[in-house]
């Protein structure tokens, strides 16, 4: 197995190389330049081209490739010309704050979505399964970023219950005031965040969960004189949760998608928020390292998705 | 005692809902099975045989489906009663094997698990005593490495011996009744025999009364005790094996042997019978249900009510019609004269 | 000049394993297999399942990539991709299965269900189309109204008819059944068997029969292959395989089979512990050191049995002294 997972990295090398010279290309075909706008407008148009010329924005694309390439192994990304600062210490505090609002978001869903899923599937057809059902069908045909406008306008706004904005309140003193206020300016983005996750591990537990119901298996389970809820213990939840454990390794990617709307609707300054506004400034050396870095963790979710599975499902060894 | 009846099935019918209606699956069914005896239920595919069975083994959802009669297994009338008892029962005094060993079994336990989850409500067993009944188990099923396969997975196994580790759960707590369904359907011919082979060998043992549910009527005539023929819901014909093979009077059972393609015979044409099974909503609701398929036989020769009768000790044909039945390619004589 | 001719069919499957993912083994399903289909014949290739008899099947049609040998079809090796075009083969070719229901499309009405062959071989009008498909339902026994109906509202006896008028829309020449009736009941097998019979006599069809079912062929068939491990064991006429069978294999089969004679049911089971015995215990004998079938030799002008060299021998030399 180990020898597959590391051939499966070694594969991922020319996959990233690629990966990195569309990005790098794309990032260039951008129309507009990360000068005009940011310096004195009186400057003139001299000026930028100076600048441009210093910055080597002017050289041949496989030129501007190469350099960046060769700052990449020294663990230099560029400074961005939004901050004058080095990318890699933009992203790492914003990182930080990412990793946090994902990673609450990731266990508010799943807990949300695992007892609903299976409760859903139990009892199907009856009145909590409907009611169940029609959360996630309602829930599904809303834009996430209407479910963000609407909660901030009804939670925050309305009702004043959270903060709208930010990752940290300014005026919070001390550790533990500082950690009370970084989670209470979570609470409502991972909630909200949380309650549109949930949409698809419900309904595809849920059919997990009435699948194995039927299946033959349950039935021999019944004919050795099984109790129904150990059926349900030890037989029914754990076949249905097996393809949701292998989603873990995706998850990690819908987060990042998720963070692009919640961090810019909520402007939490995390990466999401980061590569909206690096977008709209060029910054290319922004832009270019968190798209590699969404690539690589794309492709480390697919391969740690396929680990999972090959832990939980005896069916499946990687070989 | 060798002849102790061990299961007296009563008059039973089972009824599934249909958009709200419930229609018979199973009418009115009489059935008496002794220890050692082995009970073969014949019929094609929706003549009611699985859903006996699962009906005895207490398995239907008693929202959608109704049952009536009386399952008396042991002194304890099955009809109705609570799933916790049934509990009591089922894995422990009835075992079943069904058809498809695959998905019977649970992909993500090993085999060992199990077999000794049947063991775990049935028993008081250490975990040492349960491991080394697995392995016995494993061994009496012809199994020749059982403690690797004991720590397999069933994709990890053939068919055969995934069937071999369905049997060895139904009869790890030495049930007194064997419910199999379809056992070696899904089994190359070789195979079936060497599980057919199990059984008999495990019933030698154990003394368990069999009830044995099939299509294959080259199976029945090689295994079976009694045997007990389907259609439409009804029992049509019940005898000795001698008796359904040798003597069988009933259309339906004189229709099914002739549409064998014989091993000994080449004949050019196989007998075919006209018409179709009619499905639950449409089943008639009196008369005979066979009389559609044999139509050359006049209406008055049917019963109105058709009920079983003696035609000889301990073989039981439903309707009068046989008396005067017929194949239409042969020349038109009764059955009567070709008794005399 | 036999319809088909199969010289030494070879269908292996590569198995890649190791750092690079380089080919290391391969299963070969089907391995180096040789017979001859006549024309207007039923020919019964039998085995268990994993013989490779379905692999087989599929080769002939044109379905599976041979990895060597040929497949002559009127003396034309339809194992390449062109010759099966210039021959237009896949409309003298058809094929039935066993899986009625999943073998037709569910969202097909049965009459394009059937026209289907007939839109991609031959360009007929819309009346034309109308016309051969109702003779085609009418040569299936089934009525007019199935034209507008979908493959779920038929039994499983009418939808195998179903495919087999798909089957033989195109007037195909070969037809290639792979286990035509396993999944169907006694009563609708017959009524099935009845008619690929009848459409035999009728367009003078030719089958290859592929069946685990030695009493369906046995009914069906006039020269057999039994087939083990991808390679035949025997192979002969239904007289040479039923009542003189020479490959322990075959025996073997035939011994399995249950038999409706009630009277002597010990005697059959006896005989068939002895064959298993003998099975298990000379296992050696009838197989190389790989477990494989040795390669067929010719014991009389129709019936060939897989034997160890020395006795292979035997048959040759008597071949000589006549």
């Amino acid at each position: 197995m180990w020898k597959t997972i590391l051939r499966r990295i070694l594969i991922m090398i020319p996959e990233i190389i690629i990966l990195s010279i569309i990005v790098f290309l794309l990032a260039k075909a951008m129309p507009g330049d990360p000068f005009t706008g940011s310096i004195n407008p009186r400057a003139g148009v001299a000026q930028i081209h100076h600048l441009m010329e210093v910055n080597g924005l002017y050289d041949p694309w496989y030129q501007q490739y190469w350099n960046w390439v060769v700052h990449l192994f020294h663990g230099n990304l560029g400074e961005s010309y939004q901050y004058n600062e080095p990318v890699t210490r933009i992203i790492g505090q914003r990182a930080v704050n990412t990793l946090w609002l994902s990673l609450f978001t990731v266990v508010l869903t799943y807990l949300i979505a695992l007892p609903m899923g299976i409760y859903a599937g139990r009892h199907e057809g009856k009145l909590p399964d409907t009611v169940i059902r029609f959360y996630t069908y309602v829930t599904y045909c809303i834009p996430f970023f209407v479910i963000l406008v609407l909660g901030i306008w009804i939670f925050g706004y309305v009702l004043g219950w959270f903060p709208t904005t930010g990752s940290v309140s300014p005026t919070a003193n001390g550790t533990f005031a500082t950690i009370g206020s970084r989670f209470y300016h979570m609470l409502l983005p991972g909630i909200l965040g949380a309650l549109f996750g949930t949409v698809n591990i419900v309904q595809y537990l849920r059919s997990e969960v009435v699948d194995a119901k039927s299946s033959d298996y349950v039935r021999t389970a019944r004919a050795k004189g099984v109790p129904i809820n150990d059926i349900y213990r030890h037989h029914i939840f754990r076949n249905s949760l097996l393809p949701i454990a292998a989603f873990a390794g995706y998850s990690i990617t819908g987060l990042l998608n998720g963070a692009i709307f919640t961090e810019s609707v909520f402007s939490y300054p995390g990466m999401g928020l980061l590569f909206v506004n690096s977008i709209s400034y060029r910054d290319y050396t922004v832009i270019t390292a968190l798209v590699l870095l969404f690539g690589i963790l794309n492709i480390f979710g697919t391969l740690l998705s396929d680990i999972i599975l090959s832990i939980v499902d005896p069916r499946i060894r990687i070989e | 005692m060798a002849t102790e009846k061990i299961l007296d099935v009563r008059d039973v019918s089972t009824a599934f809902k249909i958009d709200g209606h419930f229609y018979d699956a199973v009418t009115h069914v009489n059935l008496q099975i002794k220890k050692d005896e082995i009970l073969a239920i014949v019929g094609e595919s929706g003549c009611g045989k699985s859903t006996l069975a699962t009906t005895i083994m207490g398995l239907h959802d008693p929202a959608e489906t109704k049952i009536s009669g009386e399952i008396d297994f042991e002194g304890t009338n099955l009809v109705g009663l609570p799933e916790d008892k049934y509990n009591k029962i089922r894995g422990a005094k009835i075992g079943m094997i069904f058809q498809d060993p695959l998905s019977s079994l649970n992909p993500l336990k090993r085999v060992e698990d199990q077999i000794k989850e049947v063991m775990d409500y049935h028993t008081d067993l250490s975990s040492e005593k349960k491991h080394a009944r697995v392995i016995e188990l494993l061994s009496q099923m012809g199994i020749v490495n059982p403690e690797r396969t004991a720590h397999q997975f069933p994709h990890e196994l053939s068919g055969g011996m995934r069937q071999r580790v369905v049997i060895a759960i139904a009869i790890a707590c030495k049930p007194d009744l064997l419910i199999a369904d379809e056992p070696t359907t899904a089994l190359d011919v070789t195979i079936q025999a060497q599980i057919l082979d199990v059984l008999l060998n495990i019933q030698k043992e154990n003394h368990a009364g069999i009830v044995l549910i099939t299509h294959d009527l080259g199976v029945v005539a090689q295994t079976a005790d009694k045997v007990a023929v389907m259609y439409a819901g009804q029992i049509v014909e019940y005898g000795s094996t001698k008796q359904i093979f040798k003597t069988p009077k009933h259309p339906y059972t004189r229709s099914l042997l002739r549409s064998i393609p014989q091993l000994g015979g080449e004949s050019d044409d196989l007998y075919v019978i006209s018409g179709n099974v009619p499905s639950l909503q449409k089943m008639p609701a009196s008369g005979d249900r066979f009389a559609s398929r044999i139509p050359w036989i006049p209406a008055s020769d049917h019963e109105k009510n058709p009920q079983m009768h003696e035609v000889s000790s301990g073989h039981l044909v439903r309707c009068t019609c046989y008396k005067s039945f017929y194949f239409p390619d042969q020349k038109k004589k009764k059955v009567a004269n070709e008794l005399n | 000049m036999s319809l088909i001719e199969i010289n030494n069919l070879k269908v292996h499957y590569p198995i890649r394993s190791g750092f690079f993912n380089r080919v290391t083994d391969s299963v070969k399903a089907v391995d180096g297999i040789s017979f001859n289909i006549e024309k207007g014949q039923t020919y019964g290739l039998v085995g268990e399942s994993g013989s490779g008899k379905s692999t087989t099947g599929k080769s002939v049609v044109g379905l599976e990539k041979v990895t060597s040998g040929s497949i002559l079809y009127n003396g034309v090796d339809i194992t390449s991709e062109k010759n099966r075009k210039k021959l237009n083969y896949n409309r003298d070719v058809q094929m039935i299965f066993q899986d009625s229901l999943s073998s037709l499309n569910p969202r097909k009405r049965i009459e394009d269900i059937i026209a289907e062959p007939l839109r991609n071989f031959e360009h007929l009008s819309k009346n034309e189309e109308k016309m051969r498909v109702l003779r085609l339902l009418d040569i299936v026994g089934l009525s007019v109204d199935a034209l507008y109906q979908y493959p779920h509202q038929f039994s499983g006896g009418q939808r195998q008819r179903i495919g087999i008028a798909r089957a033989v829309a195109t007037n195909p020449k070969l037809i290639v059944a792979d286990e035509p009736v396993s999944a169907l009941d006694l009563s609708v097998q017959a009524q099935v068997l009845n008619f690929m019979k009848k459409i035999q006599r009728e367009f003078g069809i030719t089958y290859l029969f592929i069946s685990h079912d030695l009493g369906v062929v046995r009914h069906m068939c006039n020269n057999i292959a039994i087939m083990n491990k991808g390679r035949l064991v025997e192979v002969g006429s239904r007289d040479d395989i039923y009542n003189h069978p020479l490959h322990i294999y075959t025996k073997r089969l035939l011994a399995a089979i249950p038999q409706i004679d009630v009277d002597h049911r010990e005697e059959h089971r006896e005989k068939r512990l002895q064959i298993e015995k003998i099975y298990q215990e000379q296992s050696s004998k009838y197989y190389d050191q790989n477990g494989l079938a040795y390669p067929l030799v010719k014991v009389s002008s129709m019936h060939s049995v897989a034997l160890p060299p020395q006795e292979a021998k035997k048959y040759s030399e008597k071949e000589v002294e006549v």
